[in-house]
C-alpha cells in the first residue's frame, strides 16, 4: 500500500506545496485542534469566541503577556529539541524529563559554591555543568541501548523517576534550605539571568534557547557527526554499511539530547526559580514530545511548536481566570494538536479532497 | 473473448504522463506480459484497472462491457485479483488466517475455522498450490507466502490475475513452481497479467507480450513471433547488448584472501564452513548460489558487518578480520550490497548525501562537510554512471531502482578501491541499466581491480566472471572457470554434476 | 434639588456600604480536590461568600513556576481587595509581586512574607499538639478496647526535624504530661514530606514498642501512619484535615488546622478595614486549630474543652520547642 501511496503522492504534489508540506499539515493540524476545541468549549456552554479572545489575549495582548508566553516558551524549546535530537538518531528520549531535573540542579548546586566567579565565567560555566549533568543522565539509556539492547522508552522513563528523586534526596539530605520548602539557597544574584522586562522572569534565556536551535540546526545540516547520528536514525543498517559505529551514535545523540534538557533545567533556575525546587516542573521534559513531534523534529520547527505550547498555556491562565474557562480545556486542545499531527494520512487525505 | 481491453487510457501525475493513451487487449486465458522498464507506466496502468488510481482519460471495458472501478473492492467484486511484489501478509497470523481476512466464514458470528481451514485446502489442492496451512507467515518461506496470495486472490474468486513483478524476490527453483503454478491457472481457465521486466521470464511463461515504454504502448505480439533480442530493443528504444564482450587480461597481486573462513550461527548452525577465496589484481570471481546458501553472511563477514567465528581475511596484505568496517573501507574495501534499499541507500536522504555514505570524512574539514567540494564530486558521479535525476538534492526515494542501483554502484566505484565486493549488482534492475553495471564492472576489471561477484544469475556470472565458485549450504562445492549453464545450476541447487543429470537439465531447461 | 441631592447621597451611600468585595485566591500546586489545604482554603471562600457576600475568582496553578504569573495577573487587574496565597511555597513569588504591586493587599497563610502589604498568618502549632497530647493520655489508659494495650505510651511522628513540627511535637509531650497519669510518649521523623512507607515503618516500630496511640505530623508521610493502624488495629491521629475517612475504625482524631476559617479571618479583616501587614499567628482561640470528633469518647471531648479554655484564658502554658518541654 505505501507504494501506492508513494506514487501517488510524490507525484501530485505541487512543488511548491511539497516543500512547505510539513508546515502545511502542522497548521491544518492546529486549526482543526482549535475547531473541534470550539466545538467542546460551546457543549460545555462557554462562548466560544469569549473563550479564544480571552487566550489570545492572555498569551499576546499585552507586553507583560507576551513575556509570559515567551517565558513559558523556553523550557519546551530545550525539551523539545532534545526529544527531536533522539529521534535524529533513532531514539525515543523521554527522559527529558530526568534530565532537566539533573540539569537544574546541577546548576544550582554549582552555581552557590562557584559564586566567587566572575559572571563572564560563571554563566556559561553553570550553564554547561548542568548540561553535562543531563548529558550524564542521557548517557545512562543511550549505554544500555548500545551494550544490551535494552529499550530506551524504558530505561528513559525510569530514568526520569530516578532523577526526580535522587535530586530530591540529595537536596534533603546535603543542600536543603532552612525551612519548610524543600529547596536550596536562593543563588546569588550575579549568576541570574538579566530580565529583559522588568518582573517578567523573560530573560536573556531566551536568546540562549535560539542559540541552541541554531548550533542544533547546523550540526545536523553541516557537520560529520550530525550526518552519521542521522544516518543511524534513517537508516541503521545502511549507517553500518557505511562504517559508521551505530551504537557510538546513539549514545552521544542521547548524551547531546540530554546535554539540551539539562539546559531547560538551568535555564529555569538561572531565569526564573533562582533556585532548585523539588517538582518544580509541570512536566516540561513531556509536553516536549509534543513539540517535538509537532515541530516535526526540526530545529526551527520546534521553536514553533513551542512558542504555540508556551502560547497555550499563558493564555488558558487568563481564560480560567477572567473568562472562567477550566483549564483542562487548554490540556485537550494541546492533545487534539498532537492527535492531528500525529495521524498526518488523515489530514493528508481531507487536503485531497 | 476479450476479458479486459484498455481504450485510450491517460494517466497524469502533475506534469508527469505516466500512462498517454494506453490501448490494450488482454484475451481471456492467456498469459499476458507487460514488459517495460521500471517507471514505464506498468504498474500504474495495473493500478488504475485495480481501482487504486483514476486516470484523466479512457475507458475500462470488461467482458466486454464498459465498467468504472473506483476502488478496490470494486475490482475483487468484478473478479479481478493482484499479487503485489511485497507481499501484504500479517507475519502473526497463519497462512490459513491471512487467506481469509476480510471474507471469514462464519458460524454464528464467530469465524468458522474449520471451514475456513477446508476452503483453503480445497483451493490449494486444485491448484497444487502446496502450503501448510496453520503456520504463521513469519515461519515460512518467500515462495511459499507468494503462495499464499496467490490462494488469498483465489479464495476471492478472482478470475484475472495480476502478478507484480512476481519472481523479484523468488530463488530460480521457485521461480520454476511459480510458473508451473502460473500454468495450471491457465488451464483453469483464469486469465493472469504478469508485469516483468526480465525477458527470459516473458519469452518463457507468455503467450502474448505488450512492451511498455514512457507510458505508451510500444507493441502487443505474440510470444512464439519475438525473441529476447526484439523485445530488448522495444523496451529500451536502442539495440541492447544482451551478452558483455570480455577481454583476457593478465592476473596481479593477491588482493583478497579468505581463508578457513566459519561462521557458526546462534543455535549452533553451521552457516559458512571452511570458505577458501583468492582473488587477484584484475579478477572477477563469482560466487553462485541459491539466495540462502550464506552468501549474505559472507557478504556480512567480508565487510565486517557480521564477526566470523573462525578464520582469516586478508586485505592486500593486511588481515582485517576483526577490523571495523569503516576501516576495511579505509583499506580500499568497496562493497555494492545485496540488499542495496535495506543496506545502500538512506531513503529518505537526497543524492549527495547518499552518494557520500560511508566516505563522509574525506568531505569533513574541522568537522564539517563541505558542501561545495560534495556538490561536485556528486556531479561528477552521477554523470559517469549515468544517473538519471532532476536534481542532486531530490529524495533518492525519487528516483527508479535501476537508478539508485547505479548511484550506489556509482558511489563504491567511484573511491578508487582495491577490492570491490559487488553482491547481487543487477537484482531488479532492467536491461538497459544491467548493460551498463555490467560494462562498468568489466572497466574495473580493467582498472586492475579485485572483484569477488556474488550472483544467482546464471549468465551474468558466466559472461563475467573469469572463475566461479559455487556456494551450497554454507561450503564452496566447487571451483572452476568453464562451466556450461546446466552444469552450473545444477551445482548450486546442490547437485553432483554426474553428466547423466546434466543432460536431463539441460533437457529440463531447454524445454521450458 | 435638595431633595435630589439627598437621594443621590444617600444612594452613593448604599452603595459603598454594599460595595462588593472582591477576593481572589492561588492555590497550592495540588490543585482543588486535595482533601486538604485547598479544599478547605475553597471551604473559607464559600463561606465568606455566604456570610459577607463577597465575590472571589480563584486560580489553580499546575507548577511553582506558575505562581508568579497567576498572583501577577490578579494584581494586575488591579479588581481585588485581597489576593490570597495559600501554601508555603508560595513565599517566594510572593515577595517578589507584592513588592511589585506596593498598593495591592496580599495575605500567605501558613507562612511568613515581611512585606507592609501582606499579612501572613500562621499558627500556634503546639496548640494542636497538646489537644491531641492530651486525647492520647487520656485514651490510652482505657479498657475493654482491642485497640488499646496495656502499655502506658503513645507516640508522634514528624515530617521533618523543623522549628513548625517540633512545637506540634512538644504540644503533643506537654499534652502528655499535663494528663499527669504516668502515660509516657515517644517522637521520630520521617525526614521526608511524601514517604508513607517509612511513616507506616515507623509507626510499626512505635507500635511494638507499646505504643497504641500514634500521631502523624508528617504531610503526606502521616497516611502511612494511619495505614499501619489500620493494618494492626491501633489508634492513629491524623492532622491538618479530617482524615477520618482513611480508616473510620482506627482514626481517633485530628490536629485540625482550620484554614477555611483562618480565610474567612483574612477576608473579615479586609471588609471590616483591619487589613494590616503584619504576622498573625493564630490558634484555639481563633478556631484556626482545633481537633475533630471522630471516635473520641464523650468523657474525653468533655477533658479536652476543659483544657481548651485554660489554653485560651492563658492558663497553661505550652512551650513551642521540645527542649522546653518539662
Amino acid at each position: 500500500m505505501k507504494r501506492f501511496w508513494k506514487q501517488g503522492i510524490e507525484f501530485e504534489m505541487i512543488k511548491i506545496f511539497k516543500k512547505y508540506e510539513n508546515s502545511i499539515y502542522s497548521f491544518t493540524a492546529i486549526l482543526l485542534a482549535f475547531l473541534v476545541g470550539s466545538i467542546l468549549i460551546h457543549l460545555s456552554g462557554f462562548s466560544v469566541i469569549k473563550a479564544y479572545s480571552a487566550l489570545f489575549d492572555g498569551a499576546f495582548g499585552n507586553v507583560f503577556n507576551l513575556t509570559q508566553t515567551l517565558m513559558n516558551t523556553i523550557p519546551l524549546i530545550f525539551t523539545g529539541l532534545a526529544v527531536a535530537i533522539g529521534f535524529k538518531s533513532g531514539l525515543f528520549n523521554i527522559g527529558g524529563e530526568g534530565q532537566m531535573y539533573l540539569g537544574a540542579f546541577a546548576t544550582a548546586i554549582a552555581t552557590i559554591y562557584l559564586s566567587f566567579l566572575p559572571v563572564y565565567i560563571l554563566i556559561p560555566l553553570v550553564l554547561i555543568i548542568g548540561g553535562l549533568a543531563g548529558s550524564a543522565w542521557g548517557f545512562v539509556p543511550g549505554y544500555l541501548k548500545a551494550k544490551t539492547g535494552a529499550h530506551e522508552v524504558v530505561t528513559t522513563i525510569m530514568m526520569n523517576y530516578i532523577g526526580i528523586l535522587i535530586t530530591s534526596y540529595l537536596l534533603l539530605k546535603y543542600f536543603k534550605e532552612e525551612g519548610p520548602i524543600p529547596q536550596t539557597a536562593l543563588i546569588p544574584e550575579s549568576a541570574r539571568l538579566p530580565e529583559l522586562v522588568e518582573y517578567s522572569r523573560l530573560t536573556w534565556a531566551i536568546f540562549i534557547a535560539v542559540f541552541v536551535i541554531i548550533i542544533i540546526d547546523i550540526f545536523f545540516k553541516r557537520t560529520e557527526l550530525g550526518y552519521k547520528i542521522q544516518t543511524v536514525g534513517e537508516n541503521r543498517s545502511a549507517a553500518e554499511y557505511a562504517g559508521i559505529n551505530s551504537n557510538k551514535m546513539m549514545v552521544l545523540s542521547m548524551m547531546i539530547s540530554g546535554f539540551v534538557a539539562g539546559l531547560a533545567g538551568s535555564t529555569i533556575v538561572m531565569g526564573v526559580l533562582h533556585r532548585f525546587i523539588t517538582n518544580f516542573s509541570p512536566g516540561y521534559g513531556f509536553t516536549g514530545i509534543a513539540v517535538a513531534v509537532l515541530g516535526k523534529n526540526k530545529p526551527w520547527g520546534v521553536l514553533f511548536a513551542a512558542i504555540l505550547f508556551g502560547a497555550l498555556q499563558t493564555g488558558g491562565i487568563t481564560m480560567q481566570l477572567f473568562a472562567k474557562i477550566p483549564m483542562d480545556l487548554i490540556v485537550i486542545i494541546q492533545g487534539l494538536v498532537i492527535l492531528f499531527v500525529a495521524a498526518p494520512i488523515l489530514i493528508k487525505k481531507l487536503l485531497r479532497k | 473473448m476479450n476479458i479486459i481491453e484498455f481504450k485510450s487510457i491517460i494517466k497524469k501525475f502533475g506534469d508527469f504522463i505516466a500512462n498517454d493513451k494506453i490501448d490494450l487487449i488482454i484475451k481471456k486465458g492467456e498469459i499476458h506480459c507487460l514488459l517495460g522498464e521500471n517507471g514505464a507506466g506498468k504498474t500504474t496502468l495495473m493500478n488504475i484497472l485495480f481501482g487504486l488510481y483514476k486516470p484523466e482519460e479512457g475507458k475500462i471495458f470488461l467482458r466486454e462491457k464498459p465498467c468504472k472501478i473506483n476502488n478496490p473492492h470494486k475490482a475483487i467484486e468484478l473478479g479481478l485479483g493482484m499479487i503485489h511484489q511485497h507481499f501484504m501478509l500479517i507475519d502473526r497470523l497463519t497462512t490459513t488466517e491471512n487467506i481469509i481476512v476480510g471474507e471469514e466464514p462464519l458460524k454464528n458470528g464467530l469465524v468458522d475455522m474449520k471451514k475456513a481451514r477446508e476452503q483453503v485446502k480445497q483451493i490449494s489442492d486444485n491448484y497444487h498450490l502446496a502450503i501448510k496451512i496453520d503456520e504463521k507467515i513469519e515461519n515460512i518461506s518467500v515462495g511459499e507466502q507468494q503462495r499464499v496470495e496467490i490462494l488469498k486472490v483465489l479464495f476471492r474468486k478472482a478470475e484475472i490475475l495480476i502478478f507484480d513483478e512476481p519472481t523479484a524476490v523468488l530463488t530460480p527453483q521457485e521461480v520454476n513452481n511459480l510458473f508451473t503454478t502460473l500454468r495450471e491457472l491457465k488451464a483453469g481457465g483464469k486469465t493472469i497479467i504478469f508485469i516483468t521486466h526480465k525477458l527470459e521470464e516473458t519469452m518463457n511463461i507468455s503467450d502474448r507480450v505488450t512492451v511498455l515504454r514512457k507510458g505508451k504502448v510500444i507493441s502487443t505480439v505474440n510470444t512464439c513471433d519475438t525473441s529476447p533480442k526484439k523485445l530488448a530493443r522495444m523496451m529500451v528504444g536502442r539495440e541492447v547488448l544482451l551478452n558483455v564482450n570480455k577481454e583476457k587480461g593478465d592476473l596481479g597481486d593477491k588482493v583478497l584472501e579468505v581463508k578457513d573462513l566459519s561462521l557458526i550461527g546462534k543455535h549452533k548452525n553451521i552457516i559458512l564452513k571452511n570458505i577458501n577465496i583468492s582473488i587477484r589484481k584484475g579478477e572477477i570471481v563469482g560466487l553462485a548460489g541459491v539466495s540462502g546458501n550464506g552468501q549474505l553472511e559472507l557478504e556480512e563477514c567480508l565487510t565486517g558487518l557480521r564477526k566470523v567465528t573462525s578464520g582469516k581475511i586478508i586485505l592486500g596484505g593486511d588481515e582485517i578480520t576483526h577490523t571495523p568496517t569503516r576501516i576495511r573501507r579505509k583499506k580500499g574495501f568497496s562493497h555494492i550490497p545485496s540488499d542495496c534499499l535495506k543496506r545502500g541507500l538512506v531513503s529518505t536522504y537526497d543524492l549527495t548525501k547518499n552518494i557520500i555514505l560511508g566516505n563522509q570524512d574525506s568531505f569533513t574539514k574541522n568537522g564539517f562537510l563541505q558542501q561545495n567540494d560534495i556538490n561536485e564530486y556528486c556531479k561528477e558521479v552521477i554523470e559517469k554512471f549515468d544517473v538519471r535525476c532532476q536534481s542532486l538534492n531530490e529524495s533518492v526515494n525519487n528516483l527508479s531502482g535501476g537508478n539508485q542501483q547505479k548511484l550506489v554502484i556509482g558511489r563504491e566505484l567511484s573511491t578508487n578501491p582495491k577490492f570491490i565486493l559487488a553482491a547481487q549488482p543487477t537484482r531488479g534492475v532492467d536491461v538497459g541499466a544491467i548493460e551498463f553495471i555490467h560494462n562498468n564492472i568489466l572497466k574495473m576489471r580493467k582498472q586492475k581491480k579485485a572483484i569477488l561477484l556474488i550472483s544467482a544469475e546464471l549468465e551474468e556470472l558466466l559472461s563475467l566472471a573469469d572463475r566461479i565458485l559455487v556456494i551450497y549450504e554454507g561450503k564452496i562445492v566447487s571451483e572452476k572457470n568453464n562451466y556450461t549453464k546446466e552444469e552450473l545450476g545444477l551445482l548450486m541447487a546442490g547437485k553432483k554434476a554426474s553428466d547423466e543429470e546434466i543432460l536431463e537439465t539441460g533437457n529440463r531447461i531447454r524445454n521450458d | 434639588m435638595k431633595k435630589v441631592f439627598v437621594t443621590m447621597l444617600i444612594l452613593v451611600f448604599t452603595v459603598c456600604v454594599f460595595a462588593e468585595v472582591n477576593v481572589a485566591i492561588v492555590f497550592a500546586t495540588g490543585g482543588l480536590g486535595d482533601k486538604s489545604f485547598n479544599d478547605a482554603a475553597m471551604e473559607g471562600m464559600k463561606m465568606a461568600k455566604e456570610q459577607y457576600a463577597i465575590e472571589y475568582d480563584f486560580a489553580e496553578p499546575s507548577a511553582i513556576t506558575e505562581y508568579e504569573t497567576y498572583l501577577a495577573q490578579f494584581a494586575n487587574s488591579k479588581k481585588y481587595d485581597l489576593i490570597i496565597s495559600i501554601g508555603f511555597d508560595q513565599a517566594d513569588a510572593l515577595t517578589k509581586i507584592s513588592e511589585r504591586f506596593a498598593e495591592q493587599n496580599f495575605a500567605i497563610i501558613d507562612m511568613v512574607v515581611m512585606n507592609p502589604n501582606v499579612a501572613s498568618y500562621v499558627f500556634k502549632e503546639q496548640e494542636r499538639g497538646f489537644m491531641v497530647g492530651y486525647a492520647s493520655a487520656l485514651m490510652t489508659i482505657k479498657t475493654g478496647d482491642v485497640r488499646i494495650n496495656e502499655d502506658k505510651l503513645v507516640g508522634v511522628i514528624g515530617g521533618m526535624k523543623i522549628p513548625l513540627i517540633d512545637a506540634n511535637i512538644a504540644g503533643f509531650m506537654t499534652g502528655v504530661n499535663y494528663a499527669d497519669n504516668g502515660v509516657k510518649s515517644i517522637h521520630s521523623y520521617v525526614n521526608h514530606w511524601a514517604d508513607p512507607a517509612k511513616g507506616k515503618e515507623l509507626t510499626l516500630s512505635m507500635y511494638e514498642q507499646g505504643a497504641d496511640v500514634v500521631w502523624g505530623a508528617a504531610g503526606r508521610s502521616g497516611l502511612g501512619v494511619i495505614n499501619a493502624s489500620k493494618e494492626k488495629n491501633f489508634y492513629s491521629i491524623g492532622a491538618d484535615s479530617d482524615q477520618g475517612y482513611l480508616a473510620p475504625e482506627n482514626v481517633l482524631t485530628n490536629g485540625m488546622k482550620r484554614v477555611d476559617n483562618t480565610v474567612k479571618i483574612a477576608i473579615k479583616d479586609v471588609i471590616d478595614g483591619k487589613f494590616e501587614g503584619k504576622i498573625y499567628s493564630l490558634g484555639l482561640k481563633e478556631d484556626a486549630l482545633g481537633y475533630s470528633l471522630n471516635l473520641l469518647p464523650e468523657d474525653v471531648i468533655a477533658e479536652l474543652e476543659i483544657a481548651k479554655k485554660k489554653i485560651i484564658a492563658g492558663e497553661i502554658e505550652i512551650p513551642a520547642t521540645i527542649e522546653e518541654v518539662k
